[in-house]
C-alpha cells in the first residue's frame, strides 16, 4: 500500500485513503523518520536545512493561549476555545519569506545576542498520528513535543504542546505547508523563544 | 542575596546627599534598587501601592457581566462591568478565607462563587450568597454589607484605558497623567471612536528587575543598533537614520518617551504614527491616509507632529504606538517581571486593515519578535550583577546629555534635541520621590 501510494503520489494521481482514516504502518514511519531528522536539524542548528523542509506557501503559526472555564456543553472542552483565533494577537504568525529573515539572522552570528552564546535544545517528539486528508498529496500529522532549553549555566526552561502539521509530499519525501503550535502555557516562562517548535 | 538593606539603611542612603539611591538629577543610580528584596517591598506599597496602574482597555469589556483578570503589583484583580454599566476594580480574593474568586482570563459572568466555601459576589463587589446561612449563621448573624470584595480606592478611564489605584488619596488621573495628556491623545484618539484591543494580551516572564525593562522602553535608544544589530541587519534597518532623527522628551511625573518631532511650520503633513508605510498593503497606507485630515482637527498639531516612539508611563505602563501595542509589566519579585502586550486598532477601521495591522507586530516584538529576542538575557544579567555583595555597591550610569534638557513650551515637557538619557533620568527621579514619600 505505502509503496503504491508513494509511486502514485509521485505522478499526482494518488487518492491516498479516506479522510481522517490513520495511514498504513509504511507511511506512518516515513513521517516518524521525516519528524526525527526534522527534530535533529533544529538541535543541531541546521537552520538553513530545517528551512528547506517547508513548502513555498506554509504558514508556522504558535498561538496565543488563555486560562477558561469550562462548562457541561458538548465541545465546550476543546482546546481551540483556549486558542488566540486566527488574526489576533499570538506568538507567531510567519510566512516563508519571515521565517527566511529569521534564519538569515540567526546564521550571521554577529551581534546575536539572544542565541550566542547558543542555548542547547532537545527536541523530543512523540505520540505521532498521522492521517489522510481531502489532498491526495498531503497528510494530517500530530505530534506532541518537549524543548527543554538551557543557556549559559542556567538551569534553563521547557516548551511543551502539540503541534498540528500539513505534510506535503514532494518526491520521495515530505514538505511542511502548514504547522500550528499549540503551546500548553498561557505565560510564555522564557524571555526569548529562540528556537522552532 | 548577598546584601541586605534594611529599611533604616533605605532612609540613610536617601537621607543623605553623598550616597542618595538616585542622584538628584537622575543620572546616578545606585544598583542595589535593581535587586533588593527590601526596595521591592518598600515599592510595591509606595509605587504600586499609590499610583495609578494601567488595567486595560474598555473594548475588553464589551457588555455587562464583562469581565478580565490582571494585577496590581503582586495583587491579583477583577476589573468588570456591572448592571449598571459602570467598570469596578475588586481584589481577587473571597472576603471570607481569601481564595482567588475568578479563575479566568476573562468572560462574561454576573456572579463570582468562591470554590472553597462558595460564597458568591455580584460582579458589582456585593456579597449576595453564603452557604448554609440559614442554618449556621444565624447566631451570631453574619453581616453580608461589610463582606463584599475589596474595591480599589478609585477607578478612571482615558480613551478607554482603564486605570486604577490602591489611593484614596491619589490625584486624578488626568492630574496624574498631567503633560502626558496630549501626547496619549495623538495616539489613542486620531480617530472619532478611539481604538479597541483585539484579543487577550500575549504574556511572558523575563528574570529581571521591573525598573530594568521600564527603563529601556522610558528612553534608551542608544542601545538599538548594538543590542539589535543582527535584526537591524537582516531587515536592512538604518540605525544612524533612525537615531538622527530622534529626541527624548521627559513629561512631569516620571513618564518619558523617544520621539520624532517635525514641529509643524503648516506645509508637511505628519506621518500617521511615524509607520514604514511600505511595509503595508496599498489598502492599509489609502486608510492610513485617510485619517490623516481627522487626525489634524481632533489633537493639537504640535502633539501630532511629536510623535512617540517608545515610551514608559510611570509606573509600569509601555507604549510602542508604531506597531499598534502596548504593553504592561507586572512585578513578580525583586528579579522577575511578567510582560502583558496588548494590540490595539482603531475601532472604526476597516476589518482587513485591522488584521493587518495588528499582524504587523509579531515578527520584530514579543517573546519570539526577532528585535525583542535580544534584550531579555541582557536585562537578566543586570539583575544578576545587582545581586553581588560588590555589584549591589556599585551605581548605574544615566549621564547622556544630563543637564541639556531644555522646557519646551508647547510641547509642555522637558525635552532633548538629540539621543539622551533624560527620559530615564525623569522615571527615576519620580521613582526617587515616591519611595521618599512622595515629598
Amino acid at each position: 500500500m505505502s509503496t503504491e501510494m508513494l509511486q502514485t503520489t509521485e505522478t499526482g494521481t494518488c487518492t491516498a485513503g479516506t479522510p481522517g482514516e490513520l495511514v498504513d504502518m509504511a507511511a506512518w514511519f516515513e513521517v516518524q523518520r521525516f519528524l526525527t531528522e526534522e527534530a535533529r536539524l533544529l538541535d543541531h542548528r541546521c537552520y538553513e536545512e530545517w528551512l528547506a523542509l517547508f513548502t513555498e506557501d506554509m504558514r508556522y503559526w504558535v498561538p496565543a493561549r488563555k486560562v477558561r472555564m469550562i462548562s457541561g456543553k458538548p465541545g465546550d472542552r476543546a482546546v481551540d476555545l483556549e486558542l488566540s483565533a486566527d488574526g489576533e494577537p499570538c506568538v507567531l504568525d510567519e510566512r516563508l519569506p519571515q521565517l527566511q529573515l529569521r534564519v538569515f539572522r540567526m546564521q550571521t552570528a554577529r551581534l546575536l545576542w539572544c542565541d550566542n552564546p547558543p542555548g542547547r535544545v532537545r527536541h523530543l517528539i512523540t505520540n505521532v498520528e498521522a492521517s489522510y486528508t481531502d489532498k491526495p498529496d498531503e497528510l494530517a500529522v500530530r505530534s506532541n513535543f518537549l524543548v527543554p532549553h538551557a543557556r549559559f549555566d542556567e538551569k534553563g526552561t521547557q516548551f511543551h504542546g502539540e503541534r498540528q502539521d500539513i505534510l506535503r509530499r514532494t518526491g520521495g519525501s515530505f514538505k511542511i505547508a502548514s504547522r500550528k503550535v499549540v503551546l500548553d502555557s498561557t505565560v510564555i516562562w522564557s524571555p526569548a523563544v529562540t528556537t522552532f517548535f | 542575596m548577598s546584601s541586605t538593606i534594611s529599611d533604616a539603611d533605605i532612609a540613610a542612603v536617601i537621607d543623605s546627599d553623598q550616597n542618595r539611591l538616585v542622584s538628584p538629577d537622575g543620572s546616578r543610580v545606585a544598583r542595589a534598587i535593581f535587586s533588593s528584596e527590601e526596595i521591592y517591598q518598600r515599592e510595591l506599597a509606595e509605587i504600586f501601592g499609590k499610583c495609578w496602574l494601567p488595567l486595560g482597555h474598555e473594548s475588553q469589556l464589551p457588555r455587562t457581566g464583562s469581565f478580565f483578570t490582571t494585577f496590581m503589583g503582586e495583587d491579583a484583580v477583577i476589573v468588570s462591568r456591572g448592571r449598571d454599566g459602570q467598570i469596578r476594580v475588586h481584589l481577587n480574593a473571597c472576603s471570607h478565607r481569601g481564595a482567588k474568586v475568578c479563575l479566568e482570563d476573562t468572560g462574561t459572568a454576573n456572579t463570582f462563587t468562591c470554590p472553597y466555601h462558595a460564597w458568591t459576589f455580584a460582579n458589582d463587589g456585593r456579597l449576595v450568597g453564603v452557604t448554609f446561612e440559614e442554618q449556621y449563621y444565624k447566631n451570631p448573624p453574619l453581616d453580608k454589607g461589610k463582606l463584599g470584595l475589596t474595591p480599589v480606592a478609585q477607578v478612571d478611564t482615558i480613551h478607554g484605558m482603564i486605570f486604577a489605584t490602591f489611593d484614596p488619596n491619589a490625584v486624578p488621573l488626568r492630574e496624574a497623567l498631567g503633560g502626558m495628556v496630549p501626547f496619549l491623545d495623538a495616539i489613542f484618539d486620531r480617530r472619532e471612536g478611539g481604538m479597541e484591543v483585539v484579543g487577550q494580551p500575549v504574556k511572558w516572564r523575563i528574570p529581571t528587575n521591573w525598573k530594568i525593562y521600564q527603563d529601556n522602553f522610558a528612553g534608551d535608544e542608544y542601545h538599538i543598533g548594538f543590542t539589535h544589530g543582527s535584526s537591524l541587519e537582516a531587515i536592512r534597518f538604518s540605525d544612524e537614520q533612525f537615531l538622527a532623527g530622534l529626541v527624548h522628551c521627559a513629561v512631569d511625573g516620571g513618564h518619558g518617551f523617544a520621539a520624532n518631532f517635525d514641529p509643524p511650520d503648516g506645509s508637511e503633513p505628519y506621518l500617521p504614527l511615524n509607520q514604514p508605510v511600505e511595509a503595508f498593503s496599498p489598502e492599509t497606507r489609502e486608510y492610513m491616509q485617510s485619517c490623516l485630515a481627522e487626525a489634524e482637527e481632533r489633537v493639537s498639531a504640535i502633539h501630532l507632529r511629536c510623535q512617540l516612539a517608545a515610551g514608559t508611563v510611570f509606573p509600569n505602563w509601555s507604549l510602542l504606538p508604531i506597531f499598534h501595542t502596548f504593553r504592561v509589566c507586572h512585578p513578580k519579585g525583586p528579579n522577575e517581571i511578567e510582560l502583558w502586550a496588548y494590540t490595539f486598532v482603531d475601532r472604526d477601521a476597516p476589518e482587513h486593515v485591522k488584521r493587518e495591522l495588528a499582524g504587523y507586530y509579531n515578527f520584530s516584538f514579543g517573546p519570539a519578535g526577532i528585535v525583542e529576542q535580544d534584550d531579555g538575557a541582557i536585562w537578566e544579567s543586570i539583575t544578576r550583577t545587582a545581586q553581588g555583595t560588590q555589584g549591589s555597591r556599585g551605581f548605574s550610569s544615566y549621564e547622556m546629555g544630563a543637564g541639556t534638557e531644555y522646557w519646551h513650551e508647547g510641547l509642555g515637557c522637558w525635552m532633548t534635541d538629540k539621543l539622551s538619557e533624560a527620559a530615564q533620568r525623569s522615571f527615576f527621579r519620580e521613582w526617587s520621590r515616591r519611595m521618599e514619600g512622595g515629598k
